[in-house]
C-alpha cells in the first residue's frame, strides 16, 4: 500500500518536474522579457527616480497627481484620441473600398495588392522624408498643385490647425494596405452560395448585395481591422519624431512622444513611467470595449 | 407553376491553362409544369451547372433556356421567378429566421427608398407593405413548422430545421420554378428520409413545378415523377423511376440505378435463343449473330438460391453473406468471373447458406437485361415457360 502511494507521489514528482523543465524556457522569457519589465515601471512610476541617476525616492502617487494636472499633458492625450479617431474609420473604409475595387475584377489584381500593400512594407522613417518634401510649404508637389489649380494652399506641417490631420492622413497611407489585404481574405472567405442566395432572393443592386452579404460576414475581419489600427495609430511615433517634433505649440504631441520626451528628453523616468503606465490602461480598455461592442453584432458562422 | 424548356444548352468552361472543358453537351429538355424532375448523376456528370444554368446564375455557352413559355436567356435570376435551395442552405447567419424568411420579400415589395437603413420606416406605405410580408412569413412558417423558431440564427438551429428554413425561404415567394442544388446531402440519414417525404408532400399541396438535383439514386426514385440519368454533360435517359429501373437504356444507367448494384457479366450468343453465361446456359433469344459478346444483367433480387440443379442455374460458391434483417445480401463467385455476384434474397432463404459452400442459382428469366459491346441495351426473347415461371 504505502510502496503503491510512494510509486504515484514520486510519478506525480517527477512529472511537474518535467512539466516544469519543458515549461522553463518559455516561462523565464515571458518572465524576464515582458512581466519583470512591466512591473519595474509600474515600480518607477511611484518614484522621483531620474534616468541615469544613483538614487532615488518613493514619492507615491505624486507623478500621477503631477501629471494629472498638467494641461500639456490633456493637450497630447486629446491629441492621441483626435488622431486615433480620424486614423481608424480612414483605414477601414478605404481600405475595404479598396479591396472591393481589387476583388470587382481579375485584371492586375496582384499588382493592385502589392502596390498598395508597399507602404506598410516600407520604413516609416525613410517614407516620411519623402512626406516632408511632398508636403513642403514653398516647393512641395501638394502645394505646387494646389496653387496651380488656383486652390488655397497650406503649410500642413508646420500649422497647428493641419498637422494632425496631415499626420493622420500619413498613416491611413500606411496603414491601408494593411486593412486592404486583411479585407480581400476575408472577401474570399464569404461563401459564394450567399452570393448566389442574394442573387435568387433578388438583393442584386451594389447596396444590398454589400447590407444582405459583404457586411455581416466581414465582421470578424472588421473587428481585427479595427482593434490593430486602432492600436498601431494609439503608438505613433516615428513620424511626429521625425516630422514634426509634436509642434508646433505641441499641436501634434502624442502620448508616445510625450513620453519619450519626458524620459530621455527630460530625464523624467519616474514621469515618463507614470504616462506608460496610462498608456497601457487605455490601450486595455480600449481592446476590452472594442471585443465586447463588436462581439455582439458579429458572427463567426 | 409553369413548364422549363431547355434547348440545345451547351456549357463550355475555361481550365486555368487555357483549354476548354465541355461541361453540358447540346443538352434537350423539357420539363412540364407542375412536373417533379429530378436530374441524377455521378459528381462531376454536370447536373450542378445545368440547375445554375436554369436559375440564371450561371450562363450557357450556347442553347437557350425558357420557363412558362418565355425565354429568359439572359435575364437575372431575380427576374426568372424561380426560387433554389442550395445544399449548404445559403441562410444568411447574421440574420434571425424571420428576417431570413423575410427578405426575398422585402427585396420585391419594398421601394430601395423603403429599404434604406434608418429611414426606410418612415417612408411612405412602408408599414402597410411590411404587415403583408409579416402575414406571408408567418403563414409559411406555420406550414413548415418554423414558428417557434422564428427569432433564432440559423447557427442555433439543427441541420433539419436549416433545411427546412432554407424550402420555407424558397417558398414564401411562391416562386413559378423550385430548383434545389442537392438539398438533403448534409443530412444524417434518419433526417433524409424524413425530410423526403416532406418534400414530396410539400410539392402534392403546391404542384408547382420542381428540379431537384441529386447524386443519390434514392431520392430519385422515391420523389420524382421523371428522373434524368446525365452523363458527361449529357442525359442518357430520361422517364418515370420504375422504367428507368426496369428497362435501362445503357448500361451505365443500369449499373447506376439499384442497390446493390446490378451483375454485370460477360456472356456469348450460342444460339438466336440461348445465350451461355458463368456455365449456364439462359433460353435468351437475341437477334445478334452467333458468337457475339454480350453483357448480361442481373439484377440481384432477381437471383434466388434453389435446391436443384439444371442447365438454366447457375453454380456459385458463397464468398460473404451480409444480413440486413428483413433480405440477406449473398456474395458468391461463379464460374469465370474474377468479381464476385450479388444476390438479395429474403432471410430465410439464406439461413442455410455459409462461406464458401457451393449452391444453385436460379434466375429469373424477363429480369435479365442484355447489352451490347458498346453498352446499348438490346431486345431479348423469353420463352413464355420461363417467365411464368419466374413469376413467384
Amino acid at each position: 500500500m504505502t510502496t503503491d502511494a510512494q510509486a504515484t507521489s514520486m510519478e506525480h514528482a517527477s512529472q511537474s518536474s518535467h512539466g516544469w523543465l519543458l515549461a522553463g524556457p518559455a516561462a523565464f522569457a515571458l518572465l524576464a522579457l515582458i512581466i519583470l519589465p512591466a512591473l519595474s515601471v509600474f515600480f518607477v512610476a511611484l518614484t522621483d527616480w531620474q534616468f541615469g541617476a544613483r538614487t532615488f525616492s518613493y514619492v507615491g502617487l505624486e507623478n500621477y497627481h503631477e501629471l494629472f494636472a498638467d494641461p500639456d499633458f490633456y493637450k497630447s492625450l486629446r491629441n492621441t484620441f483626435v488622431y486615433v479617431l480620424i486614423v481608424v474609420p480612414g483605414t477601414v473604409l478605404t481600405g475595404l473600398a479598396i479591396a472591393l475595387l481589387v476583388e470587382s475584377d481579375r485584371t492586375l489584381r496582384t499588382f493592385y495588392r502589392a502596390a498598395h500593400f508597399l507602404p506598410f512594407m516600407a520604413t516609416l522613417a525613410a517614407m516620411a522624408v519623402a512626406w516632408e518634401a511632398l508636403l513642403h510649404p514653398t516647393i512641395g508637389l501638394l502645394n505646387q498643385a494646389l496653387s496651380d489649380l488656383g486652390l488655397p494652399t497650406a503649410n500642413w506641417l508646420r500649422d497647428p490647425s493641419t498637422v494632425l490631420v496631415t499626420l493622420a492622413v500619413i498613416a491611413i497611407w500606411k496603414n491601408l494596405g494593411f486593412a486592404m489585404v486583411l479585407f480581400m481574405a476575408g472577401l474570399k472567405a464569404i461563401p459564394r452560395d450567399l452570393y448566389d442566395a442574394a442573387d435568387v432572393d433578388g438583393a442584386v443592386g451594389a447596396t444590398d448585395r454589400l447590407r444582405t452579404v459583404t457586411l455581416p460576414m466581414l465582421g470578424p475581419t472588421m473587428l481585427f481591422v479595427v482593434i490593430v489600427t486602432a492600436l498601431r495609430a494609439l503608438e505613433t511615433f516615428d513620424t511626429v519624431n521625425i516630422l514634426t517634433q509634436g509642434g508646433p505649440a505641441r499641436a501634434s504631441e502624442m502620448l508616445l512622444y510625450t513620453l519619450y520626451v519626458e524620459s530621455f528628453g527630460y530625464l523624467q523616468a519616474g514621469r515618463g513611467a507614470a504616462i506608460t503606465v496610462v498608456f497601457l490602461i487605455i490601450v486595455v480598455l480600449l481592446t476590452l470595449l472594442q471585443m465586447r461592442v463588436m462581439d455582439r453584432r458579429v458572427h463567426y458562422s | 407553376m409553369a413548364s422549363i424548356a431547355l434547348d440545345r444548352i451547351a456549357k463550355v468552361f475555361t481550365r486555368p491553362d487555357g483549354s476548354p472543358t465541355r461541361v453540358l453537351d447540346e443538352l434537350t429538355l423539357q420539363v412540364a409544369a407542375g412536373e417533379f424532375l429530378t436530374l441524377l448523376g455521378p459528381s462531376g456528370c454536370g447536373k450542378s451547372t445545368l440547375i445554375r444554368i436554369i436559375a440564371g446564375l450561371e450562363p450557357q455557352s450556347a442553347g437557350s433556356v425558357s420557363i412558362g413559355g418565355q425565354c429568359v436567356d439572359g435575364r437575372h435570376p431575380r427576374q426568372r421567378d424561380v426560387a433554389m435551395v442550395f445544399q449548404s442552405y445559403a441562410l444568411y447567419p447574421h440574420m434571425t429566421v424571420e428576417a431570413n424568411l423575410a427578405l426575398p420579400l422585402v427585396m420585391r415589395r419594398l421601394t430601395a427608398l423603403q429599404r434604406a437603413p434608418w429611414i426606410g420606416r418612415w417612408m411612405p406605405g412602408y408599414r402597410r407593405v411590411r404587415e403583408t410580408i409579416d402575414r406571408d412569413v408567418r403563414e409559411v412558417a406555420g406550414a413548415l413548422e418554423l414558428t417557434h423558431l422564428l427569432e433564432r440564427k440559423p447557427g442555433q438551429l439543427s441541420g433539419g430545421q436549416r433545411q427546412r428554413v432554407a424550402l420555407a425561404r424558397a417558398m414564401v415567394r411562391q416562386p413559378s420554378v423550385f430548383l434545389m442544388d442537392e438539398p438533403l446531402s448534409n443530412l444524417d440519414a434518419k433526417l433524409r428520409t424524413q425530410m423526403r417525404a416532406e418534400i414530396t408532400a410539400l410539392h402534392r399541396r403546391l404542384r408547382t413545378t420542381f428540379v431537384y438535383v441529386t447524386h443519390d439514386q434514392t431520392e430519385a426514385m422515391t420523389m420524382s415523377d421523371r428522373v434524368a440519368v446525365m452523363f458527361d454533360g449529357r442525359i442518357e435517359q430520361i422517364g418515370p423511376p420504375t422504367e428507368l429501373y426496369a428497362r435501362p437504356a445503357t448500361r451505365r444507367v443500369a449499373e447506376f440505378i439499384g442497390t446493390p448494384q446490378i451483375n454485370s457479366i460477360d456472356g456469348i450468343v450460342r444460339s438466336a435463343s440461348t445465350i451461355e453465361v458463368a456455365g449456364a446456359v439462359l433460353p435468351i433469344g437475341t437477334c445478334l449473330p452467333t458468337g457475339s459478346v454480350v453483357t448480361v444483367g442481373l439484377r440481384p433480387e432477381s437471383l434466388t438460391p434453389v435446391e436443384r440443379a439444371g442447365a438454366t442455374v447457375l453454380l456459385g460458391r458463397v464468398q460473404r453473406i451480409e444480413h440486413m434483417g428483413a433480405d440477406s445480401y449473398v456474395y458468391f463467385h461463379v464460374l469465370g468471373q474474377a468479381r464476385a455476384l450479388v444476390l438479395r434474397t429474403s432471410a430465410a432463404r439464406a439461413a442455410g447458406l455459409q462461406p464458401e459452400m457451393v449452391f444453385h442459382v436460379a434466375t429469373s428469366l424477363d429480369q435479365v437485361l442484355l447489352f451490347d459491346s458498346q453498352g446499348r441495351a438490346i431486345d431479348s426473347v423469353v420463352p413464355q415457360i420461363a417467365s411464368v415461371r419466374s413469376f413467384r
